[in-house]
């Protein structure tokens, strides 16, 4: 299938970026998108710092305090947060299936053979073996690759939570669902160990993803950073692979001219 | 009252009425039923008649037995089982030899009206069974044997329960629980390094009272006692709210009683009634004394609840001197670092090609100039406008 690229904005491009005569703004990221987006991020910075507390308490009184219930605080923050975090996933997984085309499934998970050539192609522009990038309106295919990985991280994540929780709470709904931890090969240290090494893979994760992003911006100038506030990413016309007709075909000949000659 | 009951066979021990009410206020206590649940237990009990035990041992420390005999309510509990006539129990046998064993033979026609088998310790399987005999057969048979003719059979202790110490890593005797013993599920698993005597004759309590098996989950394990996290039971728990814990064996936090989850504490991992009914005559259990829980009442704990004093085991086994801190740290790190080279390696090349293209820029200028014999500097703006755009739009 053609991800032909709608809600085309069709004020002439000059007046909107005052820049290159040859772009557009393209509307990629819906606001579903966007507010998932930030929310997850403020959830993994919260969820980051409450979660690396509650697994070693850095803050310890010297002597002891009158109800500064440290540890009780932090552990509601963790689970506050852990439900905004469990919802925007749960919500950015359902727009997978009802979103634009940028938001799909489709564009994230490798699963065509164009897709896997093109991520191919990023993997040889990150490894300095071609000059662009590949000039994709939403996500790159490498970069689907990366998030399909993180989202069974992100699930990962959310399951390991509730196993721990279902198994303090003892009672109630989360414990009659999910209250199985001891179930888990090598019992409910092994949920713990899981989700606090995935807490390091989200921070590393973060670490290139931010990377990755300045660098695009800085060498595209298609604005991927205010994208993601704004919605719009300004797309030079007639370069993405879109539009170059490159999606749903072999598209080794078209793009054997674009890569570097050295 | 039965001539031939529990209550009779306690009367004629010497106990009172006062003595036999408090053990049925106890074992009411143990079984987590509301006080007035004590009478009523007191009038079945009396009822109750008595139930033959056969206490079978395989590879163990005898730390159950220990622990039997230095019960929380000692004199009801060594009764209780005196009572239900401990017929067979290796360290309690005053008899030797061919007598000793004469309890095995023949169960079926010795005790018509069934009895109980308790399993103490694991059975191994390796060279035929032949770590571990019993009167010169292996003890895994001879427990298959006792446990598939009894009413009930009563895993008691981590060893008995799922091997213990002998299955940990590293064992040699391919040894294993009631699981190499006992194929269906009819038994009730008493896990615990010792298992606590207080639930051992709460579940034979319940058994004789209420005539059912006692509600398990899903390792078999009652849930009256293994039903709660021992974090949500321990005293120390307000300094875990509170974020004051123990930061090295006697620290000031350790002297003042702090939480010891800092030190590998396995209570907010450990299902278990411990802090309610203690050890040694109800006196004190291991967080009250001042070191953690190891998390001996949970399934395959030698292996799946070390270290014992760290909060995790190291993320690769091979390893165990690993954190997750230091692994998850130097990935953060690592990726940091790659990040940071590769963004020094694109600025190099993002100048190396921008050099490339003002070379080529001036050489096209240069080729336009001397065919239009124009001088070179007439319009070097435009002519590098236009080229960017080229440049910009015809390599991708």
């Amino acid at each position: 299938m053609a991800a032909i690229p709608h809600h085309v904005d069709l004020n002439p491009p000059s007046e909107v970026t005052g820049e290159s005569i040859g772009s557009m703004p393209i509307y990629v990221w819906e606001v579903p998108v966007r507010a998932t987006h930030w929310l997850i991020v403020t959830s993994i910075v919260v969820l980051g710092a409450t979660g690396l507390y509650i697994h070693a308490p850095y803050l310890v009184p010297s002597k002891p305090v009158d109800a500064s219930s440290v540890m009780a605080s932090v552990r509601f923050w963790h689970e506050i947060f852990a439900i905004v975090f469990s919802l925007s996933v749960a919500f950015r997984f359902y727009w997978g299936f009802v979103g634009n085309s940028f938001a799909s499934w489709r564009q994230i998970i490798p699963h065509r053979r164009e897709q896997f050539y093109w991520l191919g192609q990023m993997a040889k522009y990150y490894t300095f073996r071609r000059r662009h990038p590949v000039p994709y309106t939403g996500h790159n295919h490498l970069a689907g690759l990366a998030y399909t990985v993180v989202s069974i991280g992100l699930f990962a994540q959310v399951l390991t939570g509730l196993l721990l929780f279902g198994w303090i709470m003892q009672a109630g709904p989360i414990h009659l669902l999910f209250g199985w931890g001891s179930a888990v090969p090598g019992g409910i240290q092994t949920v713990r160990l899981l989700h606090n090494i995935l807490t390091f893979l989200f921070l590393a994760f973060a670490i290139h993803h931010v990377y990755s992003a300045v660098l695009v911006d800085i060498e595209e100038r298609n604005g991927v950073l205010s994208s993601m506030f704004s919605g719009y990413k300004n797309i030079k016309i007639g370069q993405t692979v879109e539009a170059l007709g490159l999606v749903g075909e072999a598209p080794e000949e078209t793009a054997r001219e674009h890569e570097v000659d050295d | 009252m039965r001539e031939d009951g529990v209550y009779a066979a306690m009367v004629r021990r010497g106990m009172t009425r006062r003595t036999f009410l408090r053990f049925s206020a106890a074992m009411a206590a143990a079984l987590s039923l509301p006080a007035a649940y004590g009478p009523r237990i007191a009038k079945a009990l009396e009822a109750a008649p008595r139930v033959p035990v056969i206490w079978i041992r395989g590879q163990a420390c005898g730390g159950n037995t220990e622990a039997l005999l230095r019960a929380a309510n000692p004199t009801a509990a060594n009764l209780l089982l005196e009572v239900l006539s401990l017929d067979y129990h290796e360290e309690l046998l005053a008899v030797a030899g061919a007598d000793a064993a004469s309890p095995l033979a023949g169960l079926a026609s010795r005790y018509p009206n069934g009895y109980y088998a308790v399993l103490e310790g694991s059975f191994p399987t390796g060279a035929a069974g032949a770590y571990c005999l019993i009167g010169g057969r292996p003890a895994v048979d001879v427990a298959r044997e006792v446990a598939t003719g009894a009413l009930l059979t009563l895993a008691v202790g981590s060893c008995a329960v799922d091997g213990g110490a002998p299955a940990a890593p590293g064992g040699i005797t391919e040894a294993g629980g009631i699981g190499k013993v006992l194929t269906g599920g009819n038994f009730i698993a008493l896990p615990g390094c010792p298992a606590n005597p207080s639930n051992l004759a709460a579940v034979i309590v319940h058994q004789l009272v209420a005539k059912e098996t006692m509600p398990t989950d899903l390792a078999h394990r009652p849930l009256a006692f293994y039903g709660n996290l021992i974090h949500n039971q321990c005293e120390r728990r307000p300094h875990f709210e509170f974020g004051e814990f123990a930061l090295e064996w006697g620290d000031q936090g350790a002297q003042r009683g702090w939480c010891l989850y800092k030190l590998g504490c396995k209570g907010p991992e450990t299902m278990a009634n411990c802090p309610d009914v203690r050890y040694g005559e109800k006196i004190s259990w291991n967080v009250s004394s001042g070191v953690g829980c190891i998390g001996c009442h949970s399934p395959s704990f030698w292996g799946a609840m070390g270290p014992a004093y760290r909060r995790l085991p190291s993320p690769l086994p091979f390893l165990p001197n690993l954190t997750t801190d230091l692994v998850g740290g130097a990935m953060v790190a690592g990726i940091g670092g790659v990040a940071v080279a590769h963004g020094v390696g694109m600025t190099i090349r993002f100048k190396r090609y921008k050099a490339q293209d003002r070379r080529a820029k001036a050489k096209a200028a240069a080729e336009a100039a001397s065919a239009t014999e124009t001088p070179p500097t007439a319009e070097p703006e435009a002519a590098a406008g236009t080229e960017t755009a080229a440049a910009g739009t015809g390599e991708r």
